[in-house]
């Protein structure tokens, strides 16, 4: 391999790194972000149940 | 049935610290925060262009020498901030007791091995044109791949003990007696003989003017981007730790 094909791949390695943490973050925020809405939609059908309280 | 009522009961009493404790919910991000993350992406732009087109060739290794300016940033992350940031929180932890430093220890020696992993593929990458092989076990090649094998391990036990206190403190203790490791990365290429260059020296590692420019830019760059995923990650982990607390009370588990 030449001197630029072993920095391609050096360079594509950083970016494939960075690219899938962020993504896996991407993912956890989603994941996080659902459980709150399930969490409040919850809360909020309690509330109905139980009006007044 | 009476336990239906209590539950219905603290239902109905709980709800407000849920909704007011989503402050760190993606959707409410602050819009420093956003700020921080453009600032990164900008400055990697930036560092990306002179460390590819406007630094010059190295006249002996050539192009693939470019490899270096992310390679010595990505080093810089995880040997400084990274588990310096792990190290600082993990003595703030013992001292104070307060679980958000264990978070963010544990949040900074995620980002330390991405860094590390970072640093030790593209190392050999580099070295294998201009050593003539991929991995030699350098002083200083061996000691961060110790140094890896640490922090995964680090990361190993936070997974494998409940979330409390117990965790925190076993990490804390961990990740201090890991951080030993550090200095001697940092060192074993003054106290051991070894082919990995000198970068950081009194006179400035030998390097042109424009590539040490490509190389504080590239560093700069990446200590945004770690700044902005600590801060990420930190805010994800307090507020999971919050639905936990809220699951709980209303036993929801």
């Amino acid at each position: 391999m030449s001197n630029l094909g072993f920095l391609a791949v050096g360079y594509g390695f950083i970016w494939l790194v960075l690219g899938s943490y962020v993504f896996s973050l991407a993912r956890r925020q989603g994941g996080l972000n659902r459980q709150v809405d399930r969490l409040e939609r919850e809360l909020e059908l309690t509330r109905e149940a139980a009006p007044g309280r | 049935m009476a336990e239906e009522q209590t539950l219905k009961r603290t239902f109905a009493e709980a709800p407000p610290a849920v909704i007011e404790q989503r402050g760190g919910r993606g959707g409410d991000r602050s819009l420093w925060v956003d700020a921080l993350g453009a600032g990164s992406i900008l400055a990697i732009l930036f560092a990306l262009y002179l460390a590819l087109i406007w630094a010059p060739t190295e006249a002996v290794m050539g192009d693939i020498q470019r490899l270096f300016y992310f390679h010595v940033a990505a080093a810089w992350l995880a040997l400084g901030p990274s588990f310096g940031v792990v190290a600082a929180c993990s003595v703030l932890y013992l001292w104070k007791k307060d679980l958000r430093y264990d978070r963010i220890a544990s949040a900074s020696a995620e980002l330390g091995v991405m860094f590390t992993t970072i640093t030790l593929v593209t190392g050999p990458i580099w070295a294998r044109p201009i050593w003539g092989a991929y991995w030699t076990w350098d002083p200083r090649l061996t000691t961060t791949l110790v140094l890896w094998f640490i922090f995964v391990a680090y990361l190993m036990l936070r997974s494998a003990v409940d979330a409390g206190h117990k965790r925190a403190r076993l990490s804390a203790v961990f990740g201090i007696v890991g951080w030993i490791d550090v200095p001697i990365v940092f060192m074993s290429i003054r106290w051991w003989r070894t082919i990995h260059p000198t970068v950081i020296a009194s006179e400035g590692g030998g390097l042109a003017p424009d590539m040490r420019l490509a190389l504080f830019v590239a560093i700069g760059a990446f200590t945004l981007l770690y700044a902005y995923l600590l801060v990420v990650r930190v805010r994800q982990e307090d507020l999971a730790t919050r639905l936990d607390r809220v699951r709980h009370q209303l036993y929801l588990r």
